[in-house]
């Protein structure tokens, strides 16, 4: 895998969901869409250390927007998948391919 | 635009924004959850979407909690990163930054322990006294009474005209009871609680028996444990028939029985039937172990004159203290014009039952913690001096920080956040001490104040140790937050820290010195004066000798005897009996020993000059004493001669009478009363013819004047308990168990007597001003080392950063006297301004405790003149060691550093 960043499953998940949501991937956001299109239900305190986590390996990076109405005034937390990100998560696939290769008939065709 | 949205519970909200990351980090996380909760009250009952939002709590808060405790690398990194985003002030972000101002606090503390222990320790002292004086006076006098009712509670005063009071008689009492409507009830109990020997128990027990009204306990609203209280025909039976036992006695001789009330005890050989038992709390008048009611027929409770009655009323309720008064004004005024002989001149003043019992411990503790203020007052002179060295170290802290873009507001809050934690730790270490000091007061000094042996730190302490330790803060706080934020940034980085360290800070630090200086000078001239005060109230001419002096109360069963004649017999037969025992050298006895009270007394008057009316009769203790008093007692005999056998024959004729100086004094100016006739108020008038006069004696108060007092002979009218003097040859042998045993064999029936020293007894009745002294002087010690410190820091501070001018004079040729002595002059510059200001504040401070002294004046040169040298001694030997370091200094180190 090189020396790059490694990502555990919910992290390739998360990572994913980012890059589905394109300019709005925020907190709340990338809960619906993990909830919505894996069927993966994310506790608060598991979404916001992995996207912490993300961060800190450098994988994400969050900017923040001006408070927005119906939060409160609160700002949001909006993350964007760094190149390395992407990197990681396209080693991530090439390793899930070969290790899948010849298991078709295990697992069904791809 | 979000008015009509519902909003998340505001208190989760608070509490999440406390826990999770500050900044935006988790001011982002808040919006999440808000919208989503705004989300879920859109499709659902908003109930749930509250339980939703609290719930999150509990899911994130351990989690980032756990994280900012660990402090883990990771989240710090990304802490930092989003923290330095500029963005717009938020609400949260105060709140956010106080939590922060403290933990850097915290921080602080940990990274610096040699400086901030002292600095809580000391804090803790200055707290920690002051509260320990107040959780005395918590519990001693703040308390309400233990009674029902206890603001209706009142005590009447017989009170004259020239301000004196007095007990009142049955007879006024009873006048009061019918004349007025301001009381629901108005009780009375006789001033001098009784002797009775209990006898037909297995042993025969000598008890306290308070006499008292029928209605006494229901005044007070005191119900009896076990049985009942007495009925109004008790009181008027005249027969003592019935008694309520207390509590302890109760436990002591029926073993706590219940079945108690019916049965029969025998007192003073008369039948008594039990009726009721009192809780054990209840002790009132101090010492009773049983109650008995009056009887209107005794001879105590006949006549205006006899003034044997205290008196206690419970008002009726929404009457006040005034009204009260006015009503008990008009029938006293009755009374005067009905008795002028006795009368005129006295009427009641009503105070509460509260300020009789508690007032005068009250005003003894206000005093203490008038002066036990001033040990915080030091200490925070004290501790403002350490910061401000700190704050002077600190400036090129301070200027990067200014540098960097923090402002000035922000830094000094920090600070006073330290200062804030720092407080809190002296409050904690304060309380620490409170709670030794109460262990150690009621264990050591009980009985010194009412109730100080359930002394305890309650809620009103707590808030009193917390009030104490905030307002502290700006006393030590400000001066150095001042300091420490007022830098001029350019100039400090240039320069560097170790430059910034005069200028300033030294002089204030200087006048923090001479503060504490002038308040330990204070505390101490305090304590001396209390010294020297206690040392002659001990000292003092008693008027008899407590050297060597046995003393022993010995009770006769009254019961037994019909005539005077039949108690002197016993009287004689034991006088004989003691005075054959080995060892015994001499031997006498009066009816009430000194260092007492000044009472009993009687009005007398010269037989020439008879007084007009009541108000102008004086009144004399009276002594029954027998032949051999004075001699035993090393009383001197200043003329005439002392009583004989033959002196009286019948208790029908008036008797010769010995008086003391002090009523010569005022009876007899400037005249010799040897053989003048001195007339006694007693069952009728007596003409007593003066055969001798003897020195002064304080019956009372040591510390009180000595009063007239008279002697009769106690073969006249022989008492039923007396005290019984003696000194034994040689060293001092134990006579108590012969002492016990010859009274005894008189009459089996003598309670067995306990034999006591006088010098004892002095120290008990000295207790309360050694108790104050002691007190005084310990803080005044504490203020006196504080205080030192201070002088020594600030001259080894003043000492170290004039090392570069010392280098270079001593460079120059200077000599090395000539350096030590600039760090010593400097010194002893501010520790004689301290003296000066600290003289004229003592000064001005003495009048508090005027009511203390004995003997010395206020203003007692001595007194100032010894604290003066203690100080300058104790200052001088502080300011040597940072003046012997000055002169050691090395120049070429010096000059190789720069």
């Amino acid at each position: 895998m090189g020396k790059g960043i490694y990502l555990g499953e919910l992290e390739q998940m998360m990572l994913m969901a980012i890059l589905q949501l394109e300019d709005d991937a925020y907190g709340l956001n990338i809960q619906r869409e993990l909830m919505e299109r894996a069927g993966r239900k994310v506790t608060p305190g598991a979404l916001y250390a992995t996207l912490d986590r993300l961060e800190g390996k450098g994988a994400v990076t969050s900017r923040f927007a001006d408070p927005a109405p119906g939060r409160g005034g609160k700002p949001k937390r909006y993350l964007t998948v760094t190149p390395e990100g992407i990197e990681a998560l396209q080693e991530a696939r090439s390793a899930w391919r070969s290790l899948a290769e010849g298991l078709e008939g295990v697992l069904g065709g791809l | 635009v979000s008015a009509r949205l519902p909003t998340p519970p505001r208190l989760a909200e608070a509490l999440l924004s406390r826990l999770l990351p500050p900044g935006k980090l988790g001011s982002a996380i808040l919006g999440d959850l808000h919208e989503s909760y705004l989300a879920r009250t859109a499709s659902g009952p908003s109930s749930k979407a509250t339980v939703w939002y609290w719930s999150q709590l509990l899911l994130l808060g351990p989690r980032f909690l756990v994280l900012r405790l660990t402090r883990k690398g990771l989240y710090r990194n990304l802490v930092r990163v989003h923290q330095n985003t500029p963005g717009p002030r938020r609400k949260g972000t105060i709140m956010n930054d106080a939590w922060m101002d403290v933990r850097f606090a915290a921080r602080a503390f940990f990274e610096h322990p040699g400086l901030f222990i002292p600095a809580a320790l000391v804090l803790g002292v200055g707290i920690g006294s002051i509260t320990v004086i107040f959780s005395v006076l918590n519990t001693s006098v703040l308390q309400p009474l233990p009674y029902d009712g206890p603001d209706e509670l009142v005590w009447l005063w017989g009170a004259s005209d020239r301000g004196e009071t007095n007990s009142i008689s049955y007879d006024d009492l009873a006048d009061y009871r019918d004349g007025t409507s301001a009381f629901e009830s108005l009780a009375g109990f006789m001033v001098f609680s009784d002797t009775r020997v209990l006898t037909g128990r297995e042993e025969t027990e000598q008890v306290v028996a308070g006499r008292v009204t029928a209605n006494f306990f229901s005044t007070l609203g005191v119900q009896p444990e076990v049985g009942r209280a007495f009925v109004t025909q008790e009181e008027e039976a005249g027969v003592e028939t019935v008694t309520v036992l207390s509590h302890a006695l109760w436990m002591r001789t029926f073993g706590g029985d219940p079945g108690v009330v019916g049965s029969v005890l025998s007192l003073d050989g008369q039948p008594v039937e039990i009726v009721g038992v009192m809780p054990d709390w209840f002790d009132y008048p101090a010492g009773s172990e049983l109650w008995v009611p009056i009887q209107q027929s005794a001879f105590y409770s006949q006549g205006r004159g006899n003034n044997n009655f205290y008196c206690v009323g419970r008002l009726r309720n929404g009457v006040s203290i005034q009204q009260a008064q006015a009503q008990t004004d008009a029938v006293a005024a009755q009374i005067a014009a009905g008795f002028p002989d006795v009368k005129a001149g006295w009427g009641i003043r009503i105070v509460s039952l509260h300020e009789r019992l508690f007032g005068p411990a009250r005003d003894v503790l206000l005093v203490l913690m008038g002066i036990v203020s001033l040990v915080p007052v030091v200490a925070c002179a004290n501790i403002a001096s350490i910061l401000l060295a700190r704050a002077s170290g600190r400036t090129t802290e301070m200027a990067s920080r200014m540098a960097l873009g923090a402002c000035r507001v922000r830094l000094a809050r920090q600070l006073l956040t330290e200062n804030l934690l720092l407080a809190l730790v002296g409050g904690v270490v304060g309380l620490g001490l409170v709670w030794a000091g109460g262990v150690a007061l009621s264990s050591l000094a009980p009985g010194a104040l009412p109730r100080i042996e359930s002394i305890r730190i309650d809620g009103t302490v707590l808030v009193f140790t917390l009030l104490t330790a905030l307002l502290m803060v700006p006393l030590f706080g400000v001066l150095p937050v001042l300091r420490a934020t007022d830098v001029n940034i350019s100039q400090e980085l240039k320069v560097g820290g170790d430059r910034g360290m005069s200028g300033g800070g030294s002089s204030f630090r200087s006048a923090l010195v001479v503060a504490q200086v002038a308040l330990s000078l204070m505390l101490l001239t305090a304590s001396g004066l209390l010294f020297r005060s206690y040392r002659n109230l001990h000292s003092q001419d008693l008027g008899f000798r407590t050297q060597g002096l046995f003393f022993a109360g010995v009770d006769l069963p009254g019961y037994k005897y019909d005539t005077y004649l039949e108690a002197q017999a016993d009287w004689e037969e034991i006088f004989r009996r003691l005075e054959e025992l080995p060892g015994m050298e001499t031997l006498g006895a009066v009816s009430r020993p000194p260092l007492t009270s000044r009472g009993p007394t009687n009005d007398v008057w010269a037989a020439e000059r008879p007084p007009a009316d009541a108000s102008s009769r004086d009144d004399a203790t009276r002594r029954f004493v027998t032949e051999g008093y004075f001699d035993v007692m090393g009383i001197p005999l200043i003329s005439g001669r002392r009583f004989e056998v033959g002196d009286v024959e019948s208790e029908e004729e008036d008797p010769p009478v010995i008086i003391n100086a002090a009523l010569a004094r005022q009876y007899f100016p400037g005249e010799d009363p040897l053989g003048r006739t001195l007339v006694l108020d007693y069952d009728v008038n007596r003409n007593l013819e003066i055969i001798g006069v003897v020195a002064d004696v304080k019956e009372g108060d040591p510390g009180s004047a000595a009063a007239p007092a008279f002697y009769l002979p106690n073969r006249w009218r022989p008492r039923l308990s007396m005290t019984v003097f003696f000194r034994t040859t040689g060293r001092t042998p134990d006579l108590t168990a012969a002492f016990q045993e010859a009274v005894r064999s008189v009459d089996p029936g003598i309670p067995s007597p306990t034999i006591r020293t006088m010098d004892g007894r002095l120290g008990e009745r000295l207790f309360q001003p050694r108790f104050r002294t002691t007190l005084v002087a310990l803080f005044s010690l504490v203020t006196l080392v504080l205080s030192a410190a201070g002088l020594y820091g600030v001259l080894a501070f003043f000492a170290r950063s004039r090392r570069r001018e010392m280098g270079i004079r001593l460079a120059l040729g200077a000599k090395r006297t000539r350096a030590a002595s600039l760090v010593f002059r400097r010194g002893m510059r501010l520790v004689a301004v301290g003296v000066l200001l600290g003289l004229a504040g003592a000064v001005a401070g003495a009048r508090l405790i005027q009511g203390w002294l004995f003997g010395v004046g206020a203003m007692d040169p001595f007194t100032l003149g010894g604290v003066t040298f203690f100080l300058l001694a104790v200052g001088s030997s502080s300011c040597l060691i940072p003046s012997l370091r000055a002169m050691r200094v090395n120049p070429v180190e010096v000059l190789k550093e720069e």
